[in-house]
Protein backbone atom coordinates (compact mmCIF):
# COMPACT_ATOMS: atom_id res chain seq x y z
CA UNK A 1 0.00 0.00 0.00
CA UNK A 2 1.13 3.53 -0.68
CA UNK A 3 1.90 5.71 2.36
CA UNK A 4 -1.26 7.68 1.61
CA UNK A 5 -3.35 4.50 1.55
CA UNK A 6 -1.75 3.39 4.81
CA UNK A 7 -2.71 6.71 6.38
CA UNK A 8 -6.28 6.06 5.25
CA UNK A 9 -6.21 2.59 6.81
CA UNK A 10 -5.01 4.11 10.07
CA UNK A 11 -7.88 6.60 9.95
CA UNK A 12 -10.56 3.97 9.28
CA UNK A 13 -11.75 3.60 12.89
CA UNK A 14 -12.25 7.35 13.28
CA UNK A 15 -13.87 7.66 9.87
CA UNK A 16 -16.27 4.83 10.71
CA UNK A 17 -17.19 6.52 13.96
CA UNK A 18 -17.88 9.83 12.27
CA UNK A 19 -19.92 8.16 9.53
CA UNK A 20 -21.92 6.25 12.17
CA UNK A 21 -23.13 9.55 13.60
CA UNK A 22 -24.21 10.74 10.18
CA UNK A 23 -25.63 7.56 8.68
CA UNK A 24 -26.88 5.77 11.78
CA UNK A 25 -26.43 2.16 10.73
CA UNK A 26 -23.15 0.32 10.49
CA UNK A 27 -23.79 -0.73 6.90
CA UNK A 28 -24.68 2.72 5.65
CA UNK A 29 -21.73 4.20 7.54
CA UNK A 30 -19.29 1.73 6.03
CA UNK A 31 -20.71 2.39 2.56
CA UNK A 32 -19.95 6.06 3.14
CA UNK A 33 -16.44 5.38 4.38
CA UNK A 34 -15.72 3.06 1.48
CA UNK A 35 -16.94 5.58 -1.10
CA UNK A 36 -14.96 8.34 0.63
CA UNK A 37 -11.75 6.31 0.61
CA UNK A 38 -12.17 5.48 -3.05
CA UNK A 39 -12.77 9.12 -3.86
CA UNK A 40 -9.79 10.21 -1.76
CA UNK A 41 -7.48 7.78 -3.51
CA UNK A 42 -8.65 9.03 -6.89
CA UNK A 43 -8.07 12.62 -5.80
CA UNK A 44 -4.92 12.05 -3.78
CA UNK A 45 -3.01 14.80 -5.63
CA UNK A 46 -5.49 17.41 -4.43
CA UNK A 47 -4.67 16.69 -0.81
CA UNK A 48 -2.17 19.23 0.47
CA UNK A 49 0.59 17.49 2.45
CA UNK A 50 1.01 18.94 5.89
CA UNK A 51 -2.69 19.67 6.28
CA UNK A 52 -4.97 17.44 8.31
CA UNK A 53 -5.92 14.29 6.48
CA UNK A 54 -8.66 13.55 9.02
CA UNK A 55 -10.39 16.87 8.30
CA UNK A 56 -10.08 16.23 4.59
CA UNK A 57 -11.64 12.79 4.91
CA UNK A 58 -14.43 14.06 7.18
CA UNK A 59 -15.27 16.61 4.54
CA UNK A 60 -15.44 13.97 1.82
CA UNK A 61 -17.55 11.68 3.99
CA UNK A 62 -19.87 14.51 4.91
CA UNK A 63 -20.28 15.69 1.32
CA UNK A 64 -21.03 12.17 0.13
CA UNK A 65 -23.57 11.82 2.90
CA UNK A 66 -25.29 15.03 1.83
CA UNK A 67 -25.27 13.87 -1.79
CA UNK A 68 -26.82 10.59 -0.69
CA UNK A 69 -29.51 12.33 1.30
CA UNK A 70 -30.42 14.39 -1.73
CA UNK A 71 -30.37 11.44 -4.11
CA UNK A 72 -33.13 9.02 -5.03
CA UNK A 73 -32.05 6.52 -2.39
CA UNK A 74 -32.47 9.11 0.34
CA UNK A 75 -36.02 8.20 1.24
CA UNK A 76 -35.11 4.55 1.53
CA UNK A 77 -32.08 5.23 3.64
CA UNK A 78 -33.95 7.51 5.99
CA UNK A 79 -36.59 4.85 6.47
CA UNK A 80 -34.06 2.12 7.17
CA UNK A 81 -34.46 1.13 10.79
CA UNK A 82 -31.44 1.38 13.03
CA UNK A 83 -31.76 -2.29 13.80
CA UNK A 84 -31.16 -3.19 10.16
CA UNK A 85 -27.60 -4.18 10.97
CA UNK A 86 -28.95 -6.93 13.19
CA UNK A 87 -30.69 -8.75 10.39
CA UNK A 88 -27.68 -9.71 8.31
CA UNK A 89 -25.90 -11.99 10.70
CA UNK A 90 -26.31 -15.14 8.59
CA UNK A 91 -23.35 -17.46 8.81
CA UNK A 92 -21.19 -14.93 10.54
CA UNK A 93 -23.18 -14.12 13.60
CA UNK A 94 -20.11 -14.44 15.76
CA UNK A 95 -18.09 -11.97 13.73
CA UNK A 96 -20.99 -9.61 13.52
CA UNK A 97 -21.75 -9.80 17.20
CA UNK A 98 -18.18 -8.90 17.86
CA UNK A 99 -18.36 -5.99 15.47
CA UNK A 100 -21.66 -4.63 16.59
CA UNK A 101 -22.13 -2.23 19.43
CA UNK A 102 -25.46 -1.87 21.05
CA UNK A 103 -26.92 1.54 20.54
CA UNK A 104 -27.08 3.16 23.93
CA UNK A 105 -29.21 6.05 25.11
CA UNK A 106 -26.53 8.54 24.16
CA UNK A 107 -26.23 7.23 20.63
CA UNK A 108 -29.98 7.22 20.12
CA UNK A 109 -30.28 10.74 21.45
CA UNK A 110 -27.48 11.86 19.19
CA UNK A 111 -29.10 10.38 16.09
CA UNK A 112 -32.27 12.32 16.90
CA UNK A 113 -30.46 15.66 16.57
CA UNK A 114 -31.03 17.63 13.36
CA UNK A 115 -28.37 16.69 10.78
CA UNK A 116 -26.56 20.03 10.84
CA UNK A 117 -26.24 19.88 14.63
CA UNK A 118 -25.17 16.24 14.51
CA UNK A 119 -22.30 16.81 12.09
CA UNK A 120 -21.12 19.85 14.04
CA UNK A 121 -21.10 18.16 17.45
CA UNK A 122 -19.49 15.04 15.96
CA UNK A 123 -16.60 17.03 14.53
CA UNK A 124 -16.01 19.27 17.54
CA UNK A 125 -16.84 17.17 20.59
CA UNK A 126 -16.21 13.66 19.29
CA UNK A 127 -13.38 14.13 16.79
CA UNK A 128 -11.93 17.09 18.69
CA UNK A 129 -11.59 19.45 15.76
CA UNK A 130 -11.39 23.14 16.58
CA UNK A 131 -14.34 25.32 15.65
CA UNK A 132 -12.26 26.72 12.82
CA UNK A 133 -11.37 23.28 11.49
CA UNK A 134 -14.97 22.16 11.74
CA UNK A 135 -16.10 25.30 9.93
CA UNK A 136 -13.74 24.42 7.07
CA UNK A 137 -15.06 20.87 6.90
CA UNK A 138 -18.66 22.05 6.90
CA UNK A 139 -18.07 25.12 4.72
CA UNK A 140 -19.98 27.43 7.04
CA UNK A 141 -18.89 30.45 9.12
CA UNK A 142 -17.21 29.66 12.42
CA UNK A 143 -19.99 31.37 14.39
CA UNK A 144 -22.52 29.06 12.76
CA UNK A 145 -20.54 26.03 13.92
CA UNK A 146 -20.38 27.41 17.46
CA UNK A 147 -24.08 27.96 17.75
CA UNK A 148 -24.88 24.57 16.19
CA UNK A 149 -22.55 22.83 18.61
CA UNK A 150 -23.99 24.77 21.55
CA UNK A 151 -27.57 23.92 20.55
CA UNK A 152 -26.65 20.28 20.00
CA UNK A 153 -24.95 20.01 23.39
CA UNK A 154 -27.90 21.59 25.18
CA UNK A 155 -30.40 19.38 23.34
CA UNK A 156 -28.34 16.28 24.10
CA UNK A 157 -27.87 17.26 27.72
CA UNK A 158 -31.58 17.96 28.09
CA UNK A 159 -32.58 14.66 26.54
CA UNK A 160 -30.22 12.70 28.77
CA UNK A 161 -31.43 14.58 31.84
CA UNK A 162 -35.00 13.65 30.89
CA UNK A 163 -34.02 10.01 30.53
CA UNK A 164 -32.43 10.02 33.95
CA UNK A 165 -35.54 11.72 35.31
CA UNK A 166 -37.79 9.12 33.68
CA UNK A 167 -35.85 6.27 35.25
CA UNK A 168 -36.08 7.77 38.73
CA UNK A 169 -39.05 6.52 40.81
CA UNK B 1 -27.25 34.91 26.47
CA UNK B 2 -25.11 37.79 27.53
CA UNK B 3 -22.00 35.63 27.55
CA UNK B 4 -20.84 34.40 24.15
CA UNK B 5 -21.64 30.78 23.40
CA UNK B 6 -17.99 30.09 22.80
CA UNK B 7 -17.03 31.33 26.28
CA UNK B 8 -19.91 29.44 27.85
CA UNK B 9 -18.87 26.18 26.20
CA UNK B 10 -15.25 26.73 27.12
CA UNK B 11 -16.32 27.40 30.70
CA UNK B 12 -18.40 24.20 30.74
CA UNK B 13 -15.37 22.30 29.43
CA UNK B 14 -13.01 23.90 31.92
CA UNK B 15 -10.90 25.36 29.13
CA UNK B 16 -11.76 29.04 29.61
CA UNK B 17 -8.70 31.15 30.51
CA UNK B 18 -8.61 32.14 34.16
CA UNK B 19 -8.94 35.82 33.32
CA UNK B 20 -12.36 35.35 31.71
CA UNK B 21 -13.66 32.86 34.22
CA UNK B 22 -14.66 35.43 36.86
CA UNK B 23 -16.84 37.33 34.40
CA UNK B 24 -18.71 34.12 33.44
CA UNK B 25 -19.11 33.07 37.05
CA UNK B 26 -20.59 36.44 37.94
CA UNK B 27 -23.09 36.11 35.11
CA UNK B 28 -23.99 32.58 36.22
CA UNK B 29 -24.53 33.69 39.81
CA UNK B 30 -26.91 36.37 38.60
CA UNK B 31 -28.81 34.13 36.18
CA UNK B 32 -29.89 30.63 37.26
CA UNK B 33 -31.15 29.87 33.74
CA UNK B 34 -27.69 30.49 32.38
CA UNK B 35 -26.23 28.21 35.04
CA UNK B 36 -28.69 25.53 33.93
CA UNK B 37 -27.53 25.92 30.36
CA UNK B 38 -23.94 25.43 31.41
CA UNK B 39 -24.90 22.20 33.14
CA UNK B 40 -26.64 20.99 29.98
CA UNK B 41 -23.70 22.05 27.81
CA UNK B 42 -21.39 20.10 30.06
CA UNK B 43 -23.55 16.95 30.09
CA UNK B 44 -24.18 17.12 26.35
CA UNK B 45 -20.51 17.66 25.56
CA UNK B 46 -19.43 14.72 27.67
CA UNK B 47 -22.06 12.49 26.12
CA UNK B 48 -20.99 13.43 22.59
CA UNK B 49 -17.35 12.83 23.42
CA UNK B 50 -18.13 9.25 24.45
CA UNK B 51 -20.83 8.46 21.92
CA UNK B 52 -20.05 5.66 19.47
CA UNK B 53 -16.66 5.21 21.09
CA UNK B 54 -17.16 1.45 20.72
CA UNK B 55 -16.84 1.85 16.95
CA UNK B 56 -13.13 2.55 17.46
CA UNK B 57 -12.68 -0.94 18.91
CA UNK B 58 -14.62 -2.76 16.21
CA UNK B 59 -12.55 -4.76 13.75
CA UNK B 60 -12.41 -2.85 10.50
CA UNK B 61 -14.54 -4.66 7.91
CA UNK B 62 -12.35 -6.43 5.33
CA UNK B 63 -14.30 -4.81 2.54
CA UNK B 64 -12.98 -1.38 3.53
CA UNK B 65 -9.39 -2.60 3.57
CA UNK B 66 -10.01 -4.33 0.27
CA UNK B 67 -11.49 -1.16 -1.23
CA UNK B 68 -8.48 0.89 -0.19
CA UNK B 69 -6.13 -1.78 -1.45
CA UNK B 70 -7.95 -2.00 -4.77
CA UNK B 71 -8.04 1.75 -5.29
CA UNK B 72 -4.45 2.29 -4.19
CA UNK B 73 -2.58 2.26 -7.48
CA UNK B 74 0.94 0.81 -7.15
CA UNK B 75 -0.04 -2.06 -4.91
CA UNK B 76 -3.05 -3.25 -6.84
CA UNK B 77 -3.64 -6.97 -6.50
CA UNK B 78 -2.62 -7.67 -10.06
CA UNK B 79 0.84 -6.29 -9.33
CA UNK B 80 1.30 -7.96 -6.02
CA UNK B 81 0.02 -11.33 -7.10
CA UNK B 82 3.13 -12.15 -9.07
CA UNK B 83 4.27 -15.72 -9.62
CA UNK B 84 6.02 -16.97 -6.57
CA UNK B 85 2.94 -16.46 -4.51
CA UNK B 86 2.25 -20.12 -4.79
CA UNK B 87 4.71 -21.03 -7.46
CA UNK B 88 2.06 -22.76 -9.50
CA UNK B 89 -1.25 -21.53 -10.78
CA UNK B 90 -1.96 -18.19 -12.38
CA UNK B 91 -1.98 -15.44 -9.77
CA UNK B 92 -5.72 -14.87 -9.80
CA UNK B 93 -6.49 -18.52 -9.44
CA UNK B 94 -3.88 -18.93 -6.79
CA UNK B 95 -5.39 -16.14 -4.82
CA UNK B 96 -8.93 -17.29 -5.13
CA UNK B 97 -8.10 -20.81 -4.04
CA UNK B 98 -7.16 -23.97 -5.89
CA UNK B 99 -10.67 -25.02 -6.75
CA UNK B 100 -14.12 -23.49 -6.93
CA UNK B 101 -16.30 -23.52 -3.90
CA UNK B 102 -18.33 -26.76 -4.06
CA UNK B 103 -21.96 -26.12 -4.90
CA UNK B 104 -23.09 -28.06 -1.87
CA UNK B 105 -21.07 -25.85 0.45
CA UNK B 106 -22.42 -22.78 -1.19
CA UNK B 107 -25.99 -23.96 -0.91
CA UNK B 108 -25.58 -24.84 2.73
CA UNK B 109 -24.71 -21.27 3.59
CA UNK B 110 -27.69 -19.51 5.11
CA UNK B 111 -26.56 -16.09 3.91
CA UNK B 112 -23.57 -14.36 2.45
CA UNK B 113 -21.20 -12.94 5.02
CA UNK B 114 -22.13 -9.39 5.88
CA UNK B 115 -19.06 -7.88 4.29
CA UNK B 116 -19.36 -9.96 1.16
CA UNK B 117 -22.67 -8.80 -0.12
CA UNK B 118 -21.14 -6.29 -2.44
CA UNK B 119 -18.59 -7.68 -4.82
CA UNK B 120 -18.33 -11.10 -3.30
CA UNK B 121 -16.17 -12.60 -0.64
CA UNK B 122 -13.76 -14.15 -3.11
CA UNK B 123 -12.77 -10.77 -4.43
CA UNK B 124 -12.46 -9.21 -1.01
CA UNK B 125 -10.40 -12.11 0.22
CA UNK B 126 -8.10 -12.08 -2.78
CA UNK B 127 -7.44 -8.40 -2.40
CA UNK B 128 -6.69 -8.80 1.25
CA UNK B 129 -4.50 -11.73 0.50
CA UNK B 130 -2.56 -10.02 -2.22
CA UNK B 131 -2.25 -6.54 -0.99
CA UNK B 132 -2.56 -6.63 2.74
CA UNK B 133 -0.45 -9.77 2.79
CA UNK B 134 2.29 -8.13 0.80
CA UNK B 135 2.07 -4.99 2.82
CA UNK B 136 2.25 -6.65 6.20
CA UNK B 137 5.05 -8.90 5.13
CA UNK B 138 6.95 -5.84 4.11
CA UNK B 139 6.10 -3.96 7.27
CA UNK B 140 7.00 -6.84 9.55
CA UNK B 141 10.36 -7.18 7.85
CA UNK B 142 9.88 -10.90 7.45
CA UNK B 143 11.66 -10.48 4.11
CA UNK B 144 9.93 -12.68 1.61
CA UNK B 145 12.70 -14.17 -0.55
CA UNK B 146 10.27 -16.35 -2.43
CA UNK B 147 7.84 -13.57 -3.31
CA UNK B 148 4.85 -12.08 -1.58
CA UNK B 149 3.43 -15.40 -0.36
CA UNK B 150 6.55 -16.59 1.38
CA UNK B 151 6.97 -15.98 5.06
CA UNK B 152 10.10 -14.93 6.90
CA UNK B 153 12.28 -17.28 8.95
CA UNK B 154 10.80 -16.35 12.35
CA UNK B 155 7.26 -17.17 11.28
CA UNK B 156 8.45 -20.24 9.37
CA UNK B 157 10.07 -21.53 12.55
CA UNK B 158 7.00 -20.78 14.62
CA UNK B 159 4.77 -22.62 12.15
CA UNK B 160 7.21 -25.54 12.05
CA UNK B 161 7.70 -26.02 15.77
CA UNK B 162 5.00 -24.38 17.88
CA UNK B 163 1.89 -26.41 18.77
CA UNK B 164 -1.48 -24.72 18.39
CA UNK B 165 -2.55 -22.75 21.40
CA UNK B 166 1.01 -21.65 22.16
CA UNK B 167 2.93 -18.46 21.61
CA UNK B 168 6.14 -18.45 19.60
CA UNK B 169 7.79 -15.07 19.72
CA UNK B 170 5.08 -12.66 18.69
CA UNK B 171 3.09 -15.26 16.80
CA UNK B 172 0.23 -17.12 18.41
CA UNK B 173 -0.59 -20.42 16.75
CA UNK B 174 -4.32 -20.99 16.60
CA UNK B 175 -5.12 -24.29 14.86
CA UNK B 176 -3.99 -26.77 12.21
CA UNK B 177 -6.10 -28.28 9.45
CA UNK B 178 -5.54 -30.87 6.74
CA UNK B 179 -6.55 -29.53 3.32
CA UNK B 180 -8.14 -31.72 0.66
CA UNK B 181 -4.82 -32.08 -1.18
CA UNK B 182 -3.14 -33.34 1.99
CA UNK B 183 -1.29 -30.14 2.87
CA UNK B 184 -1.38 -28.92 6.42
CA UNK B 185 -2.61 -25.36 6.87
CA UNK B 186 -2.16 -23.47 10.12
CA UNK B 187 -3.89 -20.35 11.34
CA UNK B 188 -1.95 -17.89 13.43
CA UNK B 189 -2.06 -14.33 14.73
CA UNK B 190 0.63 -11.68 14.90
CA UNK B 191 0.52 -8.06 16.07
CA UNK B 192 -0.27 -5.62 13.29
CA UNK B 193 2.59 -3.30 12.37
CA UNK B 194 2.63 -0.05 14.26
CA UNK B 195 1.26 0.58 17.70
CA UNK B 196 -0.56 -1.85 19.93
CA UNK B 197 -3.75 -0.03 18.98
CA UNK B 198 -3.30 -1.27 15.43
CA UNK B 199 -4.69 -4.62 16.53
CA UNK B 200 -3.77 -8.02 15.21
CA UNK B 201 -3.40 -9.79 11.92
CA UNK B 202 -4.72 -13.31 11.53
CA UNK B 203 -3.16 -15.44 8.86
CA UNK B 204 -3.47 -18.86 7.29
CA UNK B 205 -0.35 -20.54 5.95
CA UNK B 206 -0.06 -23.90 4.18
CA UNK B 207 2.97 -26.17 4.00
CA UNK B 208 3.63 -27.29 0.47
CA UNK B 209 5.78 -30.27 -0.38
CA UNK B 210 9.47 -29.68 -0.98
CA UNK B 211 11.65 -26.92 0.39
CA UNK B 212 9.15 -24.13 -0.14
CA UNK B 213 8.18 -23.98 3.50
CA UNK B 214 5.01 -22.29 4.61
CA UNK B 215 3.15 -20.04 2.17
CA UNK B 216 0.66 -17.46 3.27
CA UNK B 217 -2.83 -18.10 1.95
CA UNK B 218 -4.84 -15.45 3.74
CA UNK B 219 -4.21 -12.52 6.03
CA UNK B 220 -6.88 -10.51 7.77
CA UNK B 221 -6.54 -7.40 9.89
CA UNK B 222 -8.43 -7.50 13.15
CA UNK B 223 -9.00 -4.41 15.22
CA UNK B 224 -7.56 -3.82 18.63
CA UNK B 225 -9.61 -4.94 21.57
CA UNK B 226 -9.32 -8.67 21.08
CA UNK B 227 -5.54 -8.49 21.25
CA UNK B 228 -4.03 -11.19 23.38
CA UNK B 229 -7.29 -13.02 23.85
CA UNK B 230 -7.85 -15.19 20.82
CA UNK B 231 -10.46 -17.80 20.58
CA UNK B 232 -8.74 -21.11 19.97
CA UNK B 233 -10.80 -22.00 16.92
CA UNK B 234 -9.46 -20.75 13.61
CA UNK B 235 -12.93 -20.79 12.11
CA UNK B 236 -13.74 -17.68 14.12
CA UNK B 237 -12.51 -15.45 11.36
CA UNK B 238 -14.89 -15.59 8.39
CA UNK B 239 -12.20 -14.90 5.78
CA UNK B 240 -9.92 -17.62 7.12
CA UNK B 241 -12.89 -19.95 7.45
CA UNK B 242 -13.82 -19.30 3.85
CA UNK B 243 -10.28 -19.98 2.72
CA UNK B 244 -10.20 -23.24 4.69
CA UNK B 245 -13.50 -24.11 3.07
CA UNK B 246 -12.07 -23.51 -0.37
CA UNK B 247 -9.05 -25.63 0.43
CA UNK B 248 -11.42 -28.42 1.39
CA UNK B 249 -9.91 -28.46 4.83
CA UNK B 250 -11.33 -30.67 7.56
CA UNK B 251 -11.88 -29.71 11.17
CA UNK B 252 -8.97 -28.60 13.32
CA UNK B 253 -6.51 -31.40 14.00
CA UNK B 254 -6.53 -32.78 17.51
CA UNK B 255 -3.47 -32.35 19.66
CA UNK B 256 -2.33 -35.90 18.85
CA UNK B 257 -2.95 -35.53 15.12
CA UNK B 258 -1.06 -32.26 15.09
CA UNK B 259 1.86 -33.78 16.98
CA UNK B 260 1.99 -36.65 14.50
CA UNK B 261 1.92 -34.28 11.53
CA UNK B 262 4.66 -32.17 13.10
CA UNK B 263 6.78 -35.29 13.65
CA UNK B 264 6.53 -36.02 9.92
CA UNK B 265 7.67 -32.45 9.15
CA UNK B 266 4.13 -31.58 8.04
CA UNK B 267 4.49 -33.67 4.91
CA UNK B 268 1.34 -33.75 2.81
CA UNK B 269 -0.87 -36.68 3.57
CA UNK B 270 -4.21 -37.89 2.39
Amino acid sequence: LSPFAQDLVALLPRMRRFARVLAGTMDAADDLVQAACERALRAEESFIPGTRLDSWMFRIIRNLWIDGRRGPAAAFRAAEPLEAADSVSGADGAALAEARIALGDIERAMLRLPPEQREAIALVCMQELSFREAAEVLQVPIGTVMSRVARARIALGRELAEQVGAEAP
Amino acid sequence: MSIAEEALMAYADGTLPAGERARVEAALAADPALAGQVALLRAGGRAARDAFAGVLDEPVPPRLLAAIAAASGPASPATVATPGWEGTAAPRQGLAGPRPLPAATRASRPAAPWFARRGGLAIAASLLLGVLGGWTLHEMRVSPPGGPGALGPALQAALDKAPSGTLAGEARLIASHRAADGQVCRSFAVPAPGTAAAGMLQGLACRGSGSGGWALRAMVARGAGGAGSFAPASAEDPVLAEMLDRLGAGPALTEQEERAAMARAWSPDR
